[in-house]
């Protein structure tokens, strides 16, 4: 009853969340935030279709997505520190020294 | 039918939770909704026999990224979002229709794939044993260099955060 | 028997090379290699013609392929039959002679290892289109001719009038052989048509000998191929460079503009003839425009003061009877002509360089008496006015002789303008003879006869325009396309009438000094203006290149500059640049805007990507 299109339907939903969240947020922070979300939509696609394939490759790259994902915020974290040390601010808007 | 009735419960949740995420003014609320989040998500991980996965999914996403995340926002006291400026409003509005636009698209994605494949396959557990299982034999290199990953990442988030050495 | 040819053709080549690489400075050296090479060549040639002519006389070709094409194959080869056995032995024997009487004549001058260089250059070049086998050769080394005729006659570069007149016989006959060209190239469909597609004069002749058709076609070539003639043999309207010519040493123009060069055209005409015989409508054009040049030149002979500017026009005019008899039905008359006149005119040359090296000057107006101080000189020019003249028993007589009977036997109009063309021949010579040779002197440097090496060629010269009625050239040279010319008294009649009438006029006026003209002055004064200014040629080709080419180019640089330049190239920087600059405006530095055209152009993307499938 519960197909694989609903989990992909929703995990579609939960991307295009996140891209709004991207789109529209201002701070940094809350932009990487966003992010994570869009990870967590393709991870939900993953295990769908680990699951309605009977195939547990799905899981593993789940698996892998997550270390990655730790990466990337870690070292994501550690330049938004370094650009608040540096800007006095997080605002986007105001960041764009790289103009031109 | 206790399955659909747990999907559409926790599906609903996660995403009001990620709304949330994206909506609200308040980076701390935006933090724990996001935790929010990931605890259903959690459960439907559950739901798709991904057990392993799910336990994996709370300790590192909610246990570990959403604290870090959670560290830094205290750290550097982000406070309120400000009101939205003009050009704000004109990203909202594109925003929105890119947002749409993409998610007709994911519908007549999955309408057109849909009837392919079905649930004939077997349900296999997302047990540990099994999981560890494929991850230790067929992607026993891409786990290697995962963790090399993790290393760079380590001294990278550690280089970059240090102070300039007088 | 075709090793000997081919060396024949590349000892020339040899030499310049050798004179060009080692010995330019060297004057002794030079003139030595070049003379021994051609002379070498020459006892070569007669030891071929000794050994074709125990055998009958076979046609002996050999081929090398030089660039296979797809349908058609470009040689180099040595054709040897009657017509190249006997213009080799003329090119190599007057050549040699010519080279010999230029060590003497050009000793002292400061390009004298770089006048060998490119006589013997012009040598190969000349040989070249002598044993040519195909067309192809022929219009390689019929430019490579027009390039040693530049050098030759720009010899004295220092000097304006030499450099210029370079250039314009140059440019001149190029324009006969774009013509020329054009023809060859048409050759191609049109022997295609017929079969195999060729280039090769006797594959040629057998092809056109069985086909027939094409009538146009063959009219249209025969006259394309007519245009580089024009232009070498100066014919009318392409004739304004020979004069000019004559700023070279007066060897060069012994050699190049009276015996060989110029001759090349004529040659071509006999060598192609079995094209030319199937068009009586290019036959008929040719006729016309060798009868029209021959008579306008020997009309401009009439009045010039300079003593090898005489002889040039006569060259252009005994040229036009030569295209005259090939227009009117035989090549071998033709051929003839040019062997004897290549004779006489050589010794008229030469002569005159004698008597120019002697005195210092051009102008027969500053000679006079010049017999008696250098008789060698003086008997042998005799010879030669004589021959050309037309005077029976010279060679000369003989080979006119066959040209007037043949005019008289298919045009009586061409046959009438010849009978006049011969008379003022006669009486342009006679006026050159009398003034330069026997008139009151008026020279303002002493004369002496000129040494040995420059009057043996003189005599020997003399000789063969003496004898050379006798040595059955006409049978020799004559082919199935030729008319038969047959003895007739009347014509023999009138030209031996006509020719002494002539001298006898010059006589009375120029050594007599008895002013029979002047009762006419007042009708022949203007004439002498208008043939004086050549007919106002040289100032309508000046006048064209003014007005026409000149504005054209101009035309041209506009266009370059304003739509090519100004327009493309810049254009194409200035758009760049401004579509540069707009697209820098995407650069915002803002993530926030990145962002949002990530996500739209993704959507986007995957938009066209399901719509496709």
């Amino acid at each position: 009853m519960i197909g694989l299109n609903h989990y992909l339907i929703l995990s579609g939903c939960l991307f295009a969340i996140g891209m709004y969240g991207i789109i529209t947020r201002r701070n940094a922070l809350l932009m990487l935030l966003s992010v994570e979300l869009l990870f967590n939509a393709a991870n939900l696609s993953f295990v769908a279709y680990a699951r309605y394939r009977g195939d547990l490759t799905g899981q593993v790259f789940v698996f892998f997505t997550m270390v990655v994902a730790a990466c990337e915020v870690a070292i994501g974290l550690a330049v938004a520190i370094l650009l608040y040390r540096a800007q006095e601010t997080l605002n986007t808007d105001e960041i764009h020294s790289l103009k031109g | 039918m206790n399955e659909a009735f747990f999907f559409y419960v926790f599906s609903g949740l996660t995403l009001l939770a990620a709304l949330y995420v994206v909506l609200t003014k308040n980076p701390t609320y935006a933090v724990l909704s996001l935790v929010a989040a990931m605890f259903s998500l959690a459960i439907l991980f559950v739901l798709l026999h991904a057990y392993f996965i799910a336990a994996v999914h709370i300790l590192v996403y909610a246990g570990a990224i959403l604290v870090l995340f959670l560290f830094v926002v205290m750290l550097l006291g982000v406070g309120r979002e400000e009101t939205a400026s003009r050009s704000q409003t004109l990203y909202r509005i594109f925003g929105g229709w890119v947002v749409l636009g993409f998610l007709m698209e994911i519908g007549l994605i999955v309408k057109a794939v849909s009837g392919t494949g079905g649930a004939s396959s077997p349900v296999l557990a997302g047990t540990i044993e099994a999981v560890g299982r494929l991850l230790f034999t067929r992607y026993f290199l891409p786990f290697e260099i995962t963790s090399v990953l993790l290393l760079v990442g380590i001294i990278g988030a550690v280089v970059l955060s240090r102070k300039e050495s007088v | 028997m075709i090793i000997l040819g081919w060396l024949i053709l590349f000892l020339p080549l040899f030499a310049c090379l050798a004179i060009a690489g080692f010995a330019l400075k060297q004057d002794k050296a030079s003139s030595w290699i070049a003379c021994g090479a051609l002379t070498l060549s020459f006892f070569l040639s007669l030891i071929v013609f000794a050994g074709m002519a125990m055998r009958k006389f076979p046609v002996f070709e050999s081929n090398v392929t030089v660039l296979p094409l797809e349908n058609l194959r470009l040689e180099f080869g040595i054709l040897l039959d009657r017509l190249s056995l006997l213009m080799l032995l003329v090119v190599t024997g007057i050549g040699s002679g010519i080279f010999l009487y230029s060590m003497e004549y050009m000793k002292g001058d400061k390009g004298y290892g770089r006048y060998f260089a490119a006589l013997s250059f012009f040598a190969f070049s000349m040989l070249g289109i002598v044993v040519s086998t195909n067309f192809f050769q022929t219009f390689i080394f019929w430019e490579l001719v027009g390039v040693s005729s530049y050098l030759l006659i720009g010899h004295w570069y220092e000097k304006d009038e030499a450099a210029d007149a370079g250039k314009k016989a140059f440019i001149t006959t190029r324009v006969g052989d774009v013509g020329f060209l054009i023809g060859i190239l048409l050759l191609g469909p049109l022997t295609a048509a017929f079969g195999k597609q060729t280039l090769n004069f006797q594959t040629l002749s057998g092809v056109l000998d069985m086909h027939s058709g094409h009538e146009r076609m063959i009219t249209a070539i025969c006259l394309l191929i007519f245009c580089g003639v024009l232009g070498k043999s100066a014919q009318f309207p392409l004739h304004v460079w020979l004069p000019d010519a004559m700023e070279g040493p007066t060897p060069v123009s012994a050699l190049i503009h009276a015996a060989t060069m110029v001759a090349a055209g004529v040659y071509l005409l006999a060598r192609a003839y079995f094209l030319f015989a199937v068009s009586p409508t290019a036959l008929a054009v040719i006729a016309n425009i060798g009868a029209f040049t021959a008579f306008m030149a020997a009309t401009m002979a009439l009045v010039q003061p300079d003593i090898k500017k005489i002889l040039a026009y006569s060259t252009l005019s005994q040229l036009g009877l030569m295209v005259m008899a090939a227009g009117l039905g035989s090549s071998s008359a033709a051929m003839y002509h040019l062997v004897t006149h290549a004779f006489f005119k050589a010794l008229l040359f030469l002569g005159a360089g004698s008597v120019i090296h002697a005195l210092d000057t051009q102008n027969i107006w500053e000679m006079g008496g010049v017999f008696r101080r250098m008789p060698i000189t003086g008997w042998t020019f005799l010879v030669g006015f004589l021959a050309l003249a037309g005077i029976f028993p010279l060679s000369g007589f003989w080979s006119k002789d066959e040209i007037l009977t043949l005019a008289f036997m298919t045009n009586r109009f061409l046959f009438w303008a010849a009978v006049a063309t011969a008379f003022l021949t006669s009486f342009y010579m006679g006026r050159l003879f009398f003034t330069v040779f026997l008139a009151e002197p008026r020279w303002k440097k002493e004369p002496h006869e000129s040494p040995r090496v420059m009057t043996v060629p003189l005599q020997v010269l003399a000789f063969f325009a003496i004898t050379g009625g006798f040595w059955g050239l006409g049978p020799f040279l004559h082919s199935h396309h030729d008319r038969v010319i047959e003895w007739s008294f009347s014509v023999v009649g009138i030209s031996l009438s006509v020719s002494p009438a002539g001298i006898l006029l010059a006589y009375l006026i120029y050594a007599l000094n008895i002013p029979l003209l002047a009762p006419f002055e007042r009708v022949l004064s203007p004439i002498g203006g208008l043939l004086i200014k050549k007919y106002y040629m040289d100032d309508f080709y000046d006048g064209l290149v003014k007005y026409v080419q000149q504005n054209f180019a101009g035309l041209c640089d506009l266009f370059e500059r304003y739509v090519v330049v100004k327009g493309m190239v810049n254009g194409t920087a200035h758009l760049t640049g401004w579509a540069g600059d707009r697209l820098r405006r995407f650069q915002t530095g803002k993530l926030q805007f990145y962002v949002f055209m990530f996500s739209a152009g993704v959507t986007l993307i995957t938009f066209v990507w399901v719509l496709v499938r």
